[in-house]
């Protein structure tokens, strides 16, 4: 895994618009009926952001007998690989996706390898011209017309990382408002910027001022392109259950401390349109559908890959209900 | 217009898509030698699932051919297309050019509707059935009144948005339930309209701009409170004035055509592959 440490964010050079939406604009523009209804197309591609924590803390075991790192680095190819899957045709590639992906431990570093080793964004290409390891698996299916046995390939582009002595994810978080300012300006229709942010929760950089970390947080989620804000996903590893998309009913059982708290308080709302969408790939894991119908789930994800989030970007038919991974 | 001729149009979605190699819809119409009408129309769906153009067009090129519609020949039939299909793909070398096409193949498969209407025009019947949002509308004169209403929408009666998500064929697993399949007596003038979903949608749109009541016993209670709250930017039209639209429409060469579609776009028709069909019923 390479390491090209930034040299400094322009943090400041490029003023977000509108600088701290409060909360509640937020919400309301997450809830909005008009928004988040773009297409991904080769001309309005979205942008995909992920950002991985490899402070030290990640290197602990889950009762699974595998590091946070470890299982980081698991859910980060899956998002990959499924964004590479939504983009691949029988006549090439679709550029539906911009990727960036960032590791945070005590510097900022961008972390794709090999010939992608200077790069920032890459393309779906780029991304499919570098997998750094192929695992192959025979699989039996069962088809209309018998069983069959077929290859999976599963790719991965990312190992697991945890020497970070501290954990710099406000100034990653800093990083990312700067690029995606920067990326909206050029794809003002697309639809808005997913941001995937995995760690086990605890910024460093933030002097104990858990508000300076939402304030963090705010600016990166006014990132708008015309369908709507930004959306901030933050998925979270602990030694407790898989949840999805909580809402507030879900918040007594979920908290183990006020870092999950903050870190539930500063992703973003689901929006409405993408409620149904999403209710539909992960119904097997919401407990109580009512709930998730009545309340406003936030976009936090514990303990679970969720990369079929990416299904809520419409690239075409939607085909989510039949093909949604559990 | 000939008689009994099924008028087909299908073109790419011009807006997002390169050039009619990327439409993923398709739309067959056949004429047997004793005068039976046999239309097959199929949507490749291109948000998961590879190579569902050509799933399309293979579903649309071998169609269901018993004169009896029912669950276990239906089963029988499909097992058999699948089979036929997934042996076309692998056993063709040029198809996996890469080992990323064949990864999706196999994890995914192949997504598409389906839509089959069997005209009988000696006996003035049509049997129509399908799966997934490929739609069928059946129109019907009414010399009372001298106009047309709406005789029949299909398969629409179980959806609660115009955006549910479809119900797709795909090669890999069988169909767990098939919409009850339709017969009708046809009558002299009875016109039949079949899309896939964008101009499908369009067309509902329309209707009910024009008239809820009219369309409400054809849709469920959830549609209608659907269309009911969303914004309609579509011009009400009647089932009359959309036939004279859609007659008007085959008349029209191919540059007419998208002139057209463009326009349609212009007032409330969502950017899509656009398969359109039309066919006017005369007793032989």
């Amino acid at each position: 895994m390479s390491d090209k440490s930034l040299q400094s964010t322009n943090h400041g050079q490029l003023q977000p618009r509108g600088g701290i939406t409060p909360l509640w604009d937020a919400r309301q523009t997450a809830l909005s009926k008009t928004h988040y209804k773009a297409k991904a197309t080769r001309n309005n591609p979205c942008a995909l952001v992920i950002m991985i924590d490899q402070s030290a803390s990640m290197n602990q075991i889950m009762e699974n007998g595998r590091s946070k790192a470890a299982i980081t680095a698991e859910i980060v190819n899956a998002i990959l690989q499924d964004a590479l899957m939504r983009c691949q045709k029988e006549d090439g590639l679709r550029e539906y996706f911009n990727l960036i992906i960032f590791g945070y431990g005590e510097d900022i570093n961008i972390i794709w390898e090999g010939d992608l080793a200077d790069k920032s964004w890459i393309s779906v290409q780029e991304l499919q011209d570098n997998v750094r390891n192929t695992i192959e698996e025979i699989t039996t299916k069962q088809t209309p017309f018998g069983e069959k046995q077929m290859k999976k390939e599963i790719y991965q582009w990312v190992e697991a990382r945890s020497d970070g002595r501290s954990t710099s994810m406000k100034k990653a978080f800093e990083h990312c408002v700067d690029i995606l300012n920067e990326w909206v300006l050029e794809n003002e229709d697309s639809f808005p910027p997913m941001v995937f942010n995995i760690t086990d929760g605890q910024p460093t950089d933030i002097g104990g001022d858990l508000n300076v970390w939402l304030e963090t947080c705010e600016e990166l989620k006014s990132i708008a392109t015309k369908d709507g804000n930004t959306l901030l996903f933050n998925i979270l590893l602990t030694e407790g259950d898989e949840i999805i998309l909580p809402t507030e009913s879900d918040e007594p059982m979920i908290f183990e401390d006020e870092y999950h708290e903050i870190m539930y308080q500063a992703s973003s709302f689901l929006p409405y349109q993408l409620k149904d969408e999403t209710y539909n790939i992960f119904k097997k894991k919401i407990s109580d559908s009512e709930i998730y119908r009545n309340e406003n789930p936030k976009c936090v994800v514990f303990n679970s890959t969720a990369s079929s989030l990416l299904y809520l970007i419409s690239v075409g038919t939607i085909t989510i209900t039949k093909n949604a991974k559990d | 217009m000939q008689k009994t001729k099924i008028h087909t149009y299908t073109s790419y979605n011009f807006i997002d898509k390169v050039d009619e190699t990327e439409n993923e819809d398709s739309v067959q119409y056949t004429e047997s030698d004793d005068s039976m009408l046999c239309l097959t129309l199929a949507d490749g769906a291109g948000g998961s699932g590879i190579f569902n153009r050509k799933w399309s067009k293979h579903l649309t090129e071998n169609p269901y051919m018993e004169d009896l519609v029912e669950k276990a020949t239906l089963d029988n039939w499909f097992s058999s297309v699948a089979e036929a299909f997934y042996n076309q793909i692998t056993e063709d070398k040029n198809q996996f050019t890469d080992r990323f096409i064949e990864n999706k193949f196999n994890e995914e498969g192949s997504f598409a509707t389906y839509l089959q209407v069997n005209i009988n025009p000696k006996e003035n019947t049509v049997t129509y059935f399908g799966y997934g949002d490929t739609r069928l509308f059946l129109f019907r004169w009414n010399s009372d009144v001298n106009t047309y209403f709406i005789h029949d929408i299909y398969p629409i009666k179980y959806c609660e948005t115009l955006q549910d998500f479809p119900d797709l064929l795909n090669w890999n697993r069988a169909v767990e339930s098939w919409p009850e399949p339709c017969t009708q007596s046809l009558m002299e003038g009875d016109v039949i309209i079949s899309a896939t979903d964008g101009m499908a949608d369009f067309l509902v749109r329309k209707l009910y701009t024009f008239d809820k009541d009219a369309l409400t016993s054809f849709i469920s209670d959830a549609m209608s409170n659907f269309l009911k709250e969303e914004h309609h930017e579509v011009q009400a039209q009647s089932p009359q004035e959309i036939i004279v639209t859609i007659q008007q429409f085959f008349e029209q060469d191919n540059t007419q055509k998208i002139t057209t579609i463009e326009n349609w776009m212009n007032h409330g028709l969502i950017p899509d592959d656009i398969t359109l069909t039309y066919y006017i019923h005369q007793n032989l």
